[in-house]
């Protein structure tokens, strides 16, 4: 998808003359101006809204334009809804979660409270990463020495939580250094 | 007999689609009708509308009626339900707005929070979205006693600010009140319409409008750009829990401590008080818009206390400043999130009840030196008018007269997937147009991960803990992989309603799945809802046949004591036989006993009696009473009649 072409407009055109394009398509495609059209009309017109709209959103905003033009220009691949992909590659990760993990969340009559509660734990804020890089042993070896203190602390307090998180990052420092 | 006949009437011709503003202390509706807005008078001839709703040992009542007996049955009405919507009972919000109102709320599951109410000398628990119904059928009623027809079509208003839950729930409300909700529109959006419906001749080339809407419980900012009929939203900001009831709300609680001060008493466990005090501030709250002094006085407050107090408009000021300030913050961080100099806004539109307030316009008078605050439109009716008009828009009413007219709203918070560690990333960014289609890549962030978790949020923290959850979904057989090779597309698909689809695809296998976020936890079920409906006729119903008793009972008590009257009358009564005229004295005070002792009975008894003195009363009727259709008709001068808008005024309040 061409944003440019999608707005009829020239590569180097201004915000205003966006904002003209827009406006008026968005005179012939919104959504509501089809309110007693046929449903393949209205559907029609409603996907060109949503193409406009998004173009719209990008080609105004200055960072993300850029973003668009260097993309569109090197990648030429049509398909340029992941602006933002590469910066997210690096660490945008999606939802993480085992399984074990979702099932426990969205039951709360998980497996056995410390095997959710462990799960919990691993799963929690940054634990997962700093934990990835510390080496899974010492953060299993930390889990099962202060094992019933951490579960407990996390069950009753945020903070001790936070706590425990500096420990890991404290250990991961001493191995760093060692 | 009378309730089959308006069954069977009421078909042709459909109502035109409605636009009901349903505010947090007063509602309001109007109709797009021969060309203009029609803001339509409820049947106490008022253009707002009280969102109260009371619940008594006879009956229920809403409107003007529930807010005229609150300080008689203080635990048993239920207002500012909108602060209530779509919320979560632990929400520190409703949390302390508990403290301030008499009824009682209590959570329920979900912890939703449910009100509890005596009605009918039995306690009963409503949803939020039942009382909302509630309101928004007593305006819908409104309409149709206007327009003669039954209404179906409405646009409904909620602040800008309002989340997915509470506009979910909103429509909801809408359902419940058997209303087809055409659209949820955005408040300062409604009445930027009206505002620039109002101005359109006098005005050409784009115009930047700062629509400032301060209602009596949420405040919204908006910014709209208006150019030849194309209104385009930039930005929205807001805080779905500051108004007027706030302002009244820091009075009362001055002079609860002003009380326990002077007459070491507290008051604030009495409701019956609390009441009477916080009337009498949001009176002297108004007072003070255009005076800089007035007084309280409320006799025997608590226990056989007199209260009498003064506060100046400076002192008002003082106790709501940090709530002033807070407005100002968010008119800053509107321009702000639209990349707007304030120079560059032509016209700031004043909106809701609380605008009045000379503080208010001060700050911003100062805020934009040099700009009139337009004040041409009225600030209880605008919005109300802008969603009869979008109401027309959609529903094809004028066409033509809209031919050159277009909405384009915005969403007003971000929506992000979570990603590790309660990261939110933002996929729609806020006060993006809608509707609109956008996407996003993510990639899986274990080794082997199989299954992948998409949670939905919106709000704008970078943590996802302090955004509201919408809804969340699996994709699951992912081939095992390194982390960060496998790829997803995620798209939110947003509809004109505001309705988000989100889906994701794994790039290699296709794999999909997706949510359409209606059916949030918390958010009532189509059971529920169907269930509530049907409640909802019930009650209707039961308010119905009370009303019929109460009108029957006054026709025959009002033809009783005319036949009094007419049997008195020598004229009449002169060629009557003496044994006729015993006869009929008899049957009438007979008829007046009777009712003496039957105050509520069935319908059908007070018909019954009713034929009964017709009947041996036809002698001495007037002619002009048969020209009136009294002897074979049940439309009495003033009795029961077949249109319920030609019916007397009862109100019978506990």
């Amino acid at each position: 998808m061409d944003h440019y072409k999608i707005l009829g407009v020239q590569r180097n055109a201004s915000k205003e003359e966006i904002k003209q394009a827009f406006r008026s398509l968005a005179m012939q495609f919104h959504p509501d101006k089809h309110a007693d059209s046929p449903k393949h009309l209205r559907d029609t017109a409603t996907a060109k809204f949503k193409q406009l709209s998004e173009a719209y959103e990008i080609l105004t905003d200055d960072r993300k334009r850029a973003d668009y033009n260097i993309s569109a220009s090197s990648w030429n691949t049509g398909c340029n809804q992941n602006h933002g992909y590469a910066k997210n590659y690096g660490y945008g990760y999606g939802g993480n979660y085992t399984h074990d993990y979702m099932a426990s969340r969205g039951k709360r009559a998980g497996p056995s409270l410390q095997f959710e509660l462990l799960f919990r734990f691993l799963n929690a804020r940054t634990f997962v990463r700093t934990a990835t890089i510390a080496g899974v042993l010492i953060g299993a070896i930390y889990l099962i020495d202060d094992g019933v203190d951490a579960l407990w602390n996390t069950k009753n307090s945020g903070k001790s939580l936070e706590d425990a998180l500096e420990s890991i990052k404290e250990a991961k420092a001493v191995k760093d250094k060692s | 007999m009378a309730e089959k006949r308006k069954r069977e009437a009421p078909a042709p011709a459909p109502a035109p689609a409605v636009g009901i503003d349903l505010g947090t202390t007063y509602s309001c509706v109007g109709v797009w009708q021969h060309g203009r807005v029609e803001i339509i008078a409820n049947d106490q001839g008022n253009r707002t509308t009280p969102s109260f709703v009371a619940f008594t040992n006879t009956g229920r009542f809403i409107g003007d009626a529930a807010k005229n007996q609150v300080d008689m049955n203080p635990t048993n009405t239920v207002f500012g339900a909108k602060r209530l919507i779509g919320r979560k009972y632990i929400d520190p919000s409703v949390q302390s707005d508990i403290k301030h109102w008499p009824f009682k709320v209590i959570p329920g599951l979900g912890n939703k929070p449910m009100i509890v109410v005596t009605y009918k000398g039995e306690e009963k628990l409503f949803a939020t979205e039942e009382i909302s119904a509630m309101v928004l059928a007593k305006m819908k009623e409104t309409a149709e006693a206007y327009l003669g027809s039954t209404v179906k079509d409405a646009v409904v208003t909620v602040p800008a600010y309002f989340n997915d839950s509470q506009r979910q729930a909103t429509k909801d409300a809408g359902v419940i009140a058997g209303l087809n909700v055409l659209r949820i529109i955005n408040e300062p959006t409604a009445a930027s319409i009206a505002y620039g419906l109002d101005t359109k001749s006098e005005s050409t080339g784009e115009k930047n409008v700062f629509i400032f809407d301060l209602g009596g419980g949420t405040f919204d900012v908006s910014i709209l750009t208006i150019e030849e009929g194309i209104f385009e939203v930039k930005a929205t900001a807001g805080d779905t829990h500051l108004g007027g009831e706030d302002f009244d709300n820091t009075m009362v609680n001055h002079f609860v401590q002003e009380f326990r001060r002077k007459n070491n008493m507290d008051i604030s466990g009495n409701p019956r008080a609390l009441w009477r005090l916080k009337t009498a501030c949001e009176r002297a709250k108004r007072i003070l818009s255009f005076s800089t002094k007035t007084e309280i006085e409320i006799d025997s407050l608590f226990q056989g206390i007199d209260f009498y107090s003064t506060i100046s408009r400076a002192k008002f000021e003082e106790l709501n400043k940090d709530f002033f300030t807070k407005c100002m913050e968010l008119v800053q961080k509107c321009l702000n999130d639209a990349k707007m100099d304030k120079s560059s806004i032509n016209d700031v539109v004043l909106v809701g009840g609380s605008t009045r307030i000379p503080k208010v316009q001060q700050l911003l008078q100062d805020f934009f030196p040099g700009k009139d605050l337009c004040k041409s439109i009225n600030p209880d009716e605008a919005v109300a008018y802008g969603a009869a008009v979008q109401a027309a828009v959609l529903s094809g009413g004028g066409q033509e007269k809209f031919q050159d007219f277009v909405l384009v709203d915005i969403t007003p918070l971000s929506l992000s997937i979570e990603l590790v560690g309660e990261v939110a990333s933002v996929v729609v960014p806020k006060n993006t147009s809608i509707p609109t289609k956008l996407g996003k890549v993510f990639v899986t962030s274990k080794d082997n991960q199989t299954v992948v978790r998409f949670t939905v949020f919106e709000g704008e923290s970078a943590s996802t803990k302090d955004n509201n959850l919408l809804g969340s979904f699996n994709l699951s057989g992912i081939p095992p992989a390194p982390k960060g090779v496998e790829m997803f597309d995620v798209y939110f698909d947003i509809d004109a309603n505001g309705i988000l689809n989100v889906s994701a695809v794994h790039k290699t296998t296709g794999q999909k799945n997706h949510i359409i976020i209606t059916n949030d936890r918390g958010r009532l079920s189509k059971e529920e809802i169907e269930k509530m409906v049907l409640a909802a006729e019930k009650y209707k119903f039961e308010e119905e046949m009370y009303k019929k008793k109460v009108e029957a009972k006054n026709a025959l008590e009002i033809f009783a004591y005319r036949m009094k009257i007419t049997i008195m009358n020598e004229k009449i009564t002169a060629k009557l036989p003496p044994a006729d005229k015993k006869k009929i004295e008899n049957a009438i005070e007979l008829a007046i006993q009777w009712l003496d002792g039957h105050q509520l009975v069935e319908v059908d008894e007070f018909e019954d009696q009713m034929e009964e003195l017709k009947r041996i009363c036809k002698p001495i009727i007037p002619k002009s009473y048969k020209g009136a259709g009294v002897i074979n008709d049940d439309a009495l001068p003033l009795g029961r009649s077949s249109s319920s808008r030609a019916a007397p005024k009862i109100e019978i309040v506990d």
